[in-house]
């Protein structure tokens, strides 16, 4: 018995060592038979994750749809929902093929149980926040995103990310427009932003996770899944918001260090929101606290998701 | 055309044209509300996406109206800032809100309809090539919003006790009320603007309508106080509540 | 509030989603190329959905192909038929 157990992680493991060797030299695997328990774990796990982050989105931008100004403002934002439903649309399909159901994850799950991030677990509050929403979050989510696409091991989900990243593009340049727009509206309206980036900025910061020095999701990195680190994908994030920023005007805490020759933050993560203000403390806390407030979680997180869950009819709609 | 500043400077029959344009096109504008309302109560990750690209369509052809209409004095601001409820010229069919998932599908099926119904006699007009132009664009792309309700009522249908052809009995009474009164002059259609008359229109909204649903005979609704300029019997405008929560707000931050 | 009950054999086709692939070019030279996948209950829902869900960009020429119709020969014994993408 315990020779065949024996026999059989030695296998195991002569097919792990070999996934990671084809690996290594650049293969790309297509079908689930090619990937090892570990391999598939990983995968579906950063997938998952994706898949709930787009879902995410249809509360986050449900209110901006019906406060938007215009016909035109709501047009964009729709459009840019009914992007966001594509993208969950592919990604849950991909993760049938892996087993999941989509319609238990999608309306029957608790919503607890979906791995949403905290930048979009806040209401948005009003069109500006729509702006800083696609330049700071989408930007962020393009990043990590469009490093999936150039270096994910597994074909399908690469190919999949060009029509996603295609389309964030676009969010992030309305973002861009809209900023700008409104950093040229006087001095009432530039502080109505810079209010709004003061809680938008570091939630963008933490969006790529910890730091590498206390995680780095060897895994990820091991299998090819996704080609660069939390740190690397934040400075990528920094390089293009932050000449922006500095170009309309708004001061975010971060700059740039000629000596280094990157950006840092003004600030050491991880630091904690106030979750009654809304205002962030910028001292710096443990990564453990900090976990534990992104697993509380924002406002917007459960009764969002609750909301996509049930059906309101009748007098509930008006 | 010219382009005028008043009312007052309008033809009779362009004055009849601007009320008939203004019914569809905010035809258009509520639907794409309610598309807006129903969106997350979508039953599956397409219908979310779906029921979005249906809102920006309805917006979007709303919106290419209005353009329209600027010839006719319409302005932009005047259509989503300065009216109130009682100026939406919506059809009746959309007051009332949906009660489930089937009655909403029976709504925007027979709204749909209704208003291609109607914008298909604009699609050879002689008299105005660019509402011509713009007719046939709006109904090819409608195509798929029926599609989309025709699927659904299908699917519906596979259940016995489903109650979609009931949801649509009763929407379709308050269907006909856009085409309530049709003793009175048809102008738009006697000035060559359209290409059938509005009880025409009628037969044929009817008749597709016949093909995914039963039209009992003798369905007319009762018109009493049917106005043409609003296509609707009683009282002009649409419920406050609805229009609290369709209009548009925060209007310093539109994007240019 | 009523939570949201979805009849999965109606609404969605069966126990098991039923899927249609999509197919489309942009432009005559283009070849005919798979896009990706819509679930339905039926071909005018299935329409509709590929139509909405695979909008980026202008196609000169969409179709879809239930799942169900399709048969593998290279992809014999793999679990998915047809790859997403």
């Amino acid at each position: 018995m315990a020779q065949a157990a024996l026999a059989r992680e030695t296998t195991e493991e002569a097919t792990e060592v070999a996934l990671q060797t084809r690996i290594k030299a650049g293969a790309t695997l297509e079908d689930i038979s090619e990937m090892t328990p570990r391999y598939r774990d990983v995968l579906v796990a950063t997938m998952a994750i994706a898949a709930d982050l787009e879902i995410m989105t249809l509360p986050l931008d449900y209110d901006a749809i019906a406060f938007a100004p215009s016909i035109n403002d709501r047009i964009a934002v729709a459009s840019a929902l009914q992007d966001e439903m594509g993208h969950a649309q592919v990604m849950f399909r991909m993760l049938e093929d892996f087993g999941f159901d989509s319609y238990h994850q999608v309306f029957e799950r608790d919503p607890k149980n979906f791995k949403t991030f905290f930048l979009l677990e806040f209401g948005n509050l009003s069109p500006i926040d729509v702006g800083l929403g696609h330049l700071v979050g989408d930007q962020a989510g393009y990043i990590t995103t469009r490093d999936l696409e150039e270096n994910c091991s597994f074909g399908p989900y690469s190919r999949s990310l060009r029509k996603v990243n295609f389309e964030e593009n676009f969010h992030v340049k309305r973002g861009e427009y809209m900023i700008r727009h409104y950093m040229q509206q006087g001095p009432e309206m530039r502080k109505r932003v810079q209010d709004r980036m003061d809680f938008w900025f570091p939630l963008g910061a933490e969006w790529f996770g910890a730091t590498d020095d206390v995680k780095s999701r060897t895994d990820q990195l091991h299998y090819k899944i996704r080609g660069s680190s939390n740190d690397q994908l934040r400075q990528i994030w920094l390089q293009r918001l932050v000449p922006f920023c500095e170009q309309v005007g708004l001061k975010v805490p971060a700059h740039f260090d000629s000596e280094r020759g990157i950006y840092v933050l003004d600030y050491q993560m991880p630091i904690l929101l106030n979750l009654e203000t809304l205002k962030w403390d910028f001292r710096t806390v443990t990564w453990p606290e900090k976990l534990a407030q992104w697993k509380k979680g924002g406002p917007l997180k459960l009764p969002g998701l609750t909301r996509m869950q049930v059906e309101l009819w009748g007098q509930d709609l008006w | 055309m010219a382009v005028v500043n008043s009312i007052e400077d309008l033809s009779e029959a362009d004055k009849v044209l601007r009320d008939e344009l203004y019914c569809i096109a905010d035809a258009k504008l509520v639907l794409a509300g309610w598309y807006m309302m129903v969106l997350q109560n979508g039953r599956s990750i397409a219908d979310f996406t779906s029921i979005c690209a249906m809102m920006q369509g309805q917006y979007g052809h709303a919106r290419a109206l209005y353009q329209h209409l600027g010839r006719f004095g319409v302005t932009l601001d005047e259509v989503e800032w300065t009216r109130g409820a009682k100026d939406i010229r919506s059809p009746k069919l959309l007051d009332r809100p949906p009660q489930s998932w089937s009655d909403f599908v029976a709504t925007i099926f027979m709204a749909e309809q209704a208003i291609s119904t109607q914008l298909s006699a604009y699609r050879t007009s002689l008299a105005d090539r660019t509402l011509a132009r713009l007719a046939d664009k709006i109904l090819k792309e409608s195509r798929f919003h029926l599609s989309y309700s025709v699927g659904w009522i299908k699917a519906l249908r596979n259940d016995p006790s489903s109650a979609v052809d009931e949801d649509a009995r009763r929407r379709l009474v308050e269907a006909l009320d856009w085409w309530g009164e049709l003793d009175q002059p048809d102008v738009v259609f006697a000035s060559g603007y359209r290409d059938a008359s509005d009880s025409d229109l009628r037969e044929r909204f009817l008749k597709a309508v016949g093909e995914t649903f039963d039209v009992p005979d003798g369905i007319a609704g009762h018109a009493r106080s049917w106005q043409r300029s609003i296509r609707r019997n009683g009282a002009p405008g649409i419920p406050e509540n609805l229009f609290e929560k369709i209009r548009f707000k925060n209007r310093e931050l539109a994007m240019p | 509030m009523m939570k949201k009950v979805i009849d999965r054999q109606l609404e969605l086709g069966g126990d098991k989603p039923e899927f249609y692939e999509v197919f489309a070019r942009r432009d005559s030279a283009e070849p005919l190329t798979h896009i990706g996948s819509v679930e339905a209950p039926n071909a005018e829902l299935a329409e509709a959905r590929a139509w909405f869900v695979y909008d980026q960009h202008i196609w000169r020429e969409m179709c879809i192909v239930p799942l169900s119709a399709i048969v593998t020969i290279t992809e014999r014994g793999s679990k998915s038929k047809v790859k997403v993408v």
